[in-house]
């Protein structure tokens, strides 16, 4: 017999015999999971509170002009350059970057890029997490390899709780769902030397965010 | 793994005799609760014990019905262009990987943390057919580096005092003259040294920890990044994890990764989640062209039919660790196998086998802290006592304990003698601790008294005061 079916035979005896329909009544049935209360109502700032609490830095800029503004000014005051990479994602494309003077590389990070810019699929307030899609658009790699990354979200895919991040019916499609999902809550860390924190064990340093629109709620 | 767990109490002697170990732990058994702690109140302590309860009726409903669950998860991760294959043991989990390995004509596999390839001995198993194995987590670099196996199921290095960390790089790392006289520097040259092997690894080989039945998904939960790593640069991605890591839907794993990352570090969410489908699809810039699951089994079928079931809902945060006096006089190394502390001494001998492992269910003082802090409200105490049960029933345990275990259950169930003898047991012990009001020797006590003193008894047992007080 095949391990695949001999571990299933032996699975399937130590289960429960019952039906699928009753699993599924007995699933429903189960109580949803509390959450982690919020540092206040809002949950832009709640999510600028956690990612701060998580070591990350974060602000809120009214529009795209803004926003390269705000990156401008944050890569010039880290780096004496203006080039960074960034996925092919239609909003970063969309981006105003001549006005400050930024010079994207789109594509996927190599080794010796020193920052990324990426837009978020969206973003929790409850952890102070930012998620985003492993697909054609969003490389992994720009998450992962620079020592700097700065991540986009707007302000409207802000939601409070975790669950949310699965709200998305691509999701739900076998055929249409991304090969990857991340969630992103603040630099790369380790405690692994004599429980020192140390940040930028392999990923990168240092993670902004910037939190676009949604000013006058 | 090679397994040493009949020398637990030789090997805990030798961690005792270690000051600088023992300081290390001693400061993981003072600041892990404490951040746990801090972790539980900012949640709210009745929330949390909703949000225990929750994901325990999760995980009891998915192991009750792990055959529909595990079926979905295969089919739903094959659909998403996975290939997924069962291992029975640890030797075929090896044997797949090494397959795999053999396909894409590997020569490089980078590894994040799994503690299930530590279980099987992947890295030897690699190493013997001449493919180089790189550890990636900074903790298990270390001890991979050092010739040592993981102290911790989360902190695998946490024994090691910085000083040998930094002796080790400069024995190791070919770098030239440096200081490196900070824990930040070490943290620095090992992402140098380790962010070429990445580069260069063809395989990368992470764990899992939880596989999401609805969508196919994989969670992993890591603060270094390393695991993404893995994940996404290596063009074959290999995921090895256990068969009981399955949850329903994606909304458990959201519930179980509240519970998990506040019980393991205290931290409200890790730096990095991220879950994992399969290959890269069309127009896919990155990411591995292949992808594999190997889900093993190794006795946990025979647990999920046993009394010990309770122990696979166990999330592998570590809480029990950081919470138990024995693990953090014995330390992690002293039990001998993978996993240390109150759940490796339930999960060794139900894993290997309760004769190899005998030493480990009485490694406890059965205080209940684990019991306590168990995210997934394993009754860790109550197992271990079932594990002693069974090793007396079955003769494992050393006859000299058998037969004073014996003794004392015959007198138990002799009341009026039994009296009598501790009432004559009392005075004696009085008598010998008189002069101090403790006692140093007790015949057949000399291990138990080696390291502390015995208060000796008022003089009469605790029976005999009461019938005297109410007399009067």
């Amino acid at each position: 017999m095949s391990a695949e079916r001999e571990v299933l035979a032996r699975v399937r005896g130590a289960s429960r015999k019952t039906s699928r329909g009753a699993i599924e009544a007995e699933l429903a049935a189960l109580a949803p999971a509390p959450s982690a209360p919020l540092p206040g109502d809002d949950y832009h700032q709640a999510l600028i509170q956690n990612l701060e609490r998580n070591g990350a830095s974060a602000a809120r800029v009214a529009d795209r002009k803004e926003a390269v503004a705000a990156l401008t000014e944050y890569i010039a005051s880290r780096y004496g350059q203006r080039r960074f990479v960034a996925g092919h994602d239609a909003r970063l494309a969309a981006l105003p970057w001549r006005e400050g003077g930024l010079l994207p590389r789109f594509g996927h990070a190599e080794p010796g890029d020193a920052l990324s810019v990426s837009f978020a699929q969206g973003a929790i307030a409850e952890t102070g997490s930012l998620y985003l899609w492993l697909d054609r658009d969003n490389p992994a790699l720009n998450n992962l390899l620079c020592e700097d990354q700065v991540i986009l979200v707007y302000a409207e895919d802000v939601h409070p709780t975790l669950e949310r991040v699965w709200d998305h019916d691509k999701l739900r499609n076998s055929r249409a769902r991304p090969r990857g999902l991340m969630m992103i809550s603040g630099p790369s860390s380790t405690a692994d030397i004599a429980m020192q924190l140390v940040l930028g064990a392999h990923g990168p340093r240092a993670l902004h965010v910037l939190v676009l629109g949604g000013g006058d709620e | 793994m090679e397994q040493h767990s009949r020398d637990f109490l030789r090997r805990a002697d030798e961690a005792l005799a270690e000051p600088e170990r023992a300081a290390n732990r001693a400061a993981l058994g003072l600041f892990m609760p404490l951040l746990r702690d801090q972790a539980v109140e900012a949640f709210d302590s009745q929330a949390f014990q909703g949000l225990r309860d929750q994901v325990e009726a999760i995980r009891r409903h998915s192991l009750d019905n792990l055959g529909h669950y595990l079926e979905q998860f295969i089919g739903q991760a094959r659909e998403n262009g996975n290939q997924v294959h069962l291992a029975r043991d640890g030797d075929e989990l090896n044997a797949i990987v090494l397959d795999i390995c053999t396909q894409v004509e590997a020569q490089r596999v980078a590894k994040g943390k799994s503690m299930v390839t530590e279980e099987t001995g992947l890295n030897a198993a690699l190493e013997a057919a001449d493919i180089k194995v790189r550890e990636t987590d900074l903790g298990e670099y270390i001890i991979q580096e050092a010739g040592e196996t993981p102290s911790h199921i989360v902190g695998p290095a946490l024994h090691k005092p910085e000083a040998e960390i930094r002796e080790l790089f400069l024995e190791r790392h070919d770098l030239g003259e440096r200081d490196l006289d900070s824990a930040a520097a070490m943290v620095a040259e090992a992402r140098q040294v380790l962010r070429e092997e990445f580069l260069a690894a063809d395989v990368g080989v992470i764990g899992s920890n939880a596989l999401i039945a609805e969508n196919g998904y994989s969670m992993l939960v890591t603060n270094e990044g390393n695991g993404d790593l893995c994940a996404n640069l290596p063009k074959t991605l290999i995921i090895c994890t256990s068969i009981d890591r399955v949850l329903p839907r994606p909304e458990d794993a959201m519930a179980m990764l509240r519970l998990l990352v506040r019980s393991t570090t205290g931290q409200a969410v890790t730096c990095y989640t991220s879950f994992y489908s399969g290959p890269r699809r069309e127009g896919d810039i990155d990411g591995p062209v292949e992808t594999h699951f190997v889900l093993l089994d190794n006795r946990r079928t025979e647990l999920l039919a046993s009394d010990y079931r309770e122990m696979l809902q166990c999330i592998r945060c570590g809480a029990c660790l950081n919470h138990c006096p024995v693990y953090m006089s014995a330390g992690g190394h002293a039990y001998g196998w993978v996993y240390p502390g109150p759940m490796g001494s339930v999960l060794t001998p139900l894993l290997t086998s309760l004769d190899e492992a005998e030493a480990l269910p009485h490694a406890c003082t059965a205080c209940g802290r684990c019991e306590e802090v168990c995210p997934a409200n394993i009754p860790l105490p109550d197992l271990l006592r079932d594990l002693r049960a069974e090793a007396f029933a079955e003769g494992i345990s050393a006859r000299r304990w058998r037969f004073g275990i014996r003794l004392h259950s015959w007198l138990a169930r002799h009341p009026t003698l039994y009296r009598q003898i501790t009432r004559i047991a009392v005075r004696v012990m009085h008598r010998l601790g008189r002069d101090r009001g403790f006692i140093r020797y007790l015949p057949l006590a000399g291990g138990w008294l080696q390291a502390r003193e015995l208060p000796s008894p008022e003089g009469d047992s605790f029976l005999a005061s009461y019938r005297k007080e109410h007399k009067s």
